[in-house]
């Protein structure tokens, strides 16, 4: 089974995050990066396919030069060979964009899967992966918890629904999906794999060389302005009786707070 | 005004290649993920987590600057150095047992053994199926490592090895021993190493117990009693104090790595809770004095980090060595500072500083130990100053 990883590099997780003078962007000068979370169970999932099925994995990943930590880490796991589209202008670009990239990177290569993560670390969008099946012309589904292939060309999939409902189809490939995290235990890159990254085949482009129209590069959304949510002293106390407090506390936190 | 971290401060993001930041992430998170919701325990229980060993192994921490044909990561000094700080900020009885295994007993079979020992050891040790000690101090030498009394008597084609050994790292469950022993008379240039296995006959590893420091990191002593080893244990390389003591300067280097580890655990405790601890109406961290402690604990671990990126660039550059007096310099300043960065950050955590419950405490009582194993900071005090002026004052 040939299979594509996409990964993308985001700033460390406990990196301390400052908005840029120019109040639509981060200071990203000197900041760590690292593989967002979603993506490291993606490879994880490619790669324990690849160990079950035999095939390959390749890992793709758009970014700047310093993208190449990412790579190499995905290379030190076990992917077999990288392709890293090289550019500095796509950082705070939108999904439509990332996914015209991605899918012109790829298009000719014949992946059979292609893993995403379900969402990034930074951005969050939740597009992307869809967008990409679309342009492919593949099978999708998204928050996917498990991966397991059957005969004939077809996975099976168990994804999550609203309402934490989960549900296993089977799928024909080609196919593309959205990983959600947690769902594996991640393998840590060896020291030795992390040494010996650079002798796998990593093939670099650049944006120029992909060859996009303008429209495949022109953005639908634009960032106006970051910030940090704004600190407020605001509590409500719930009244009531322990039970009947905890269903209006159940309550408001699935209907107005939507964490649940 | 928002914050810094102290990562801005030191500023070496970008010095690091793509290879040396992923092995200290890869080290960070595996420290953080495995290890550090037990340590705890195991330093209150004064017992070590031995089941780490064959996650450490398979990260490719033993040895890590060793040559990958025996099995090893082949890291560059400035990633070997980055692993052991992130394996310190764990606890220095992790680094303790990394540094021991690779510096103490992997290199010297390396660096002293002969190509046969190599290879029937070091891919084993790497994969963390024989774990060794190192045997170098007695009770009645420590500091003065020359003056040893454990012997090895040649007995037609075997040795024969009689002595004590004590404060071992990791003696109780070692699978091997590098043991320094005087063969043919009672001068420091008489020393040689031996690999002595542990199973054979009149050996004997008791754990030290009462220790009030290093307690999640076995130690013990070696006892041997008139025990025979065949002649192909010995280092043939090895001649001399100067053989344990270039093994020393190997785990010192590792140290002066490591202590900073310990140092920035017990710094980012003391902000992360000073930031949230309101005394007086106010976060303690608005507060000029515990500002200056911040601030003297920041500057002297970003005067360690500048000083070991400095080292470690040198020593990849010149094949692997830089002067024993620069490793003396680096271990003497990095341990005492961490040790004092570790006494301040524990008391800003006030009466919390004192639980165990909080990395300060145990950092700081580790810090002990390491200030005085490898060489006393004393003894490197004698060191530094033996190379300024010329004059031997030990
Ligand atoms: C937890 C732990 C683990 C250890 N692990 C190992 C190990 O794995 N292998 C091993 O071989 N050893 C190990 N050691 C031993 C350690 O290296 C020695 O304890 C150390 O070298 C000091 O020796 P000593 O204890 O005999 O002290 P001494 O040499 O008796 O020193 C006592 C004091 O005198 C000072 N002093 C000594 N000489 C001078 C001088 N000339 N001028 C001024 N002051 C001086 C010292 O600095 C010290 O303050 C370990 C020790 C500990 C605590």
């Amino acid at each position: 089974m040939k299979i594509l990883c996409c990964v993308k590099q985001v700033p460390e997780k406990d990196a301390r995050i400052r908005v840029a003078d120019s109040g639509d962007w981060i200071h990203s000068e000197g900041l760590a990066v690292a593989i967002s979370e979603c993506d490291r169970y993606a490879v994880e999932a490619a790669l324990r396919l690849k160990e079950a099925v035999d095939g390959e994995v390749a890992v793709l990943l758009v970014g700047g030069e310093q993208g190449s930590k990412s790579v190499k880490e995905a290379l030190a796991m076990g992917c077999d060979r990288a392709i890293h589209v090289i550019t500095d202008e796509l950082t705070r670009s939108d999904p439509f964009v990332i996914s015209k990239v991605l899918a012109k990177a790829v298009e000719d290569e014949g992946f059979d899967l292609v893993l995403t993560g379900q969402q990034s670390d930074d951005l969050g969008y939740n597009a992307v992966g869809q967008m990409l099946a679309q342009h492919l012309g593949m099978s999708h589904a998204q928050i996917v918890l498990s991966v397991d292939p059957v005969e004939d060309g077809r996975i099976r999939v168990s994804h999550e629904l609203d309402n934490a409902l989960i549900e296993t189809i089977e799928l024909s490939l080609p196919a593309v999906l959205g990983v959600q995290s947690g769902i594996n235990d991640v393998r840590y890159a060896s020291l030795k794999g992390i040494m010996q990254a650079n002798s796998k085949p990593q093939k670099k482009v650049t944006l120029e060389e992909l060859d996009l129209s303008a429209e495949d590069l022109t953005p639908k959304l634009r960032i106006e302005k970051v910030g940090f949510p704004v600190r407020t002293s605001q509590a409500e106390m719930i009244e009531g009786d322990a039970a009947a407090a905890a269903r209006t506390l159940v309550d408001k936190l699935r209907t107005e707070a939507k964490v649940l | 005004m928002d914050a810094l971290s102290l990562d801005e401060f030191i500023a070496l993001e970008d010095e690091l290649s793509d290879e040396e930041k992923l092995v200290r992430d890869t080290t960070r998170r595996w420290v953080s993920e495995r290890f550090l919701p037990i340590v705890g325990e195991h330093f209150e229980n004064a017992t070590f987590p031995d089941e780490v060993a064959r996650e450490v192994a398979e990260l490719g921490l033993f040895g890590g600057s060793l040559p990958p044909k025996y099995g090893c990561a082949g890291m560059n000094q400035v990633a070997y150095g980055l692993a052991q700080q992130e394996l310190e900020y764990g606890d220095s009885g992790l680094r303790s047992f990394v540094s021991v295994q690779g510096s103490l007993c992997m290199f010297p079979i390396y660096r002293f053994g002969s190509e046969e020992q190599r290879t029937k050891y070091l891919p084993k040790m790497a994969a963390g199926e024989l774990i060794g000690c190192f045997g170098l101090t007695e009770p009645d030498a420590g500091s003065d490592p020359g003056s040893m009394k454990t012997r090895a008597t040649r007995d037609g084609s075997d040795y024969i090895l009689h002595g004590q050994k004590m404060w071992i790292t990791n003696s109780p469950i070692a699978d091997l021993c590098i043991v320094w022993a005087k063969t043919d008379g009672d001068d420091a240039k008489d020393i040689r190493g031996f690999i002595v296995e542990r199973d054979r006959e009149g050996v004997e590893c008791p754990t030290t117990h009462h220790k009030m420091s290093l307690r999640a990191s076995h130690t013990g002593e070696i006892l041997l009693d008139e025990v025979r080893v065949p002649a192909e244990n010995i280092l043939p390389e090895t001649k001399g104090l100067g053989s344990p003591l270039a093994c020393l300067n190997q785990a010192r280097f590792g140290i002066a790595w490591g202590a900073l580890g310990a140092a920035r655990a017990c710094f980012d405790e003391a902000l992360a809770y000073g930031n949230e601890r309101i005394v007086f109406g106010k976060p303690i961290t608005a507060k000029q004095l515990i500002q200056k402690q911040l601030a003297d604990s920041a500057t002297q671990i970003a005067l360690g980090q500048w000083m070991m990126h400095h080292l470690s660039r040198l020593k990849d550059r010149q094949g692997g060595r830089i002067l024993p007096y620069q490793v003396s310099m680096a271990k003497r300043n990095n341990v005492a500072i961490a040790l004092e960065v570790a006494r301040t950050c524990r008391s800003i955590l006030g009466g919390n500083g004192i639980s165990a419950e909080f990395a300060s405490i145990r950092h700081m009582l580790n810090l002990e130990s390491v200030y005085t194993y490898e060489g006393t900071h004393e003894v490197h005090t004698l060191i530094v100053g033996r190379g300024l002026t010329g004059q031997d004052a030990f």
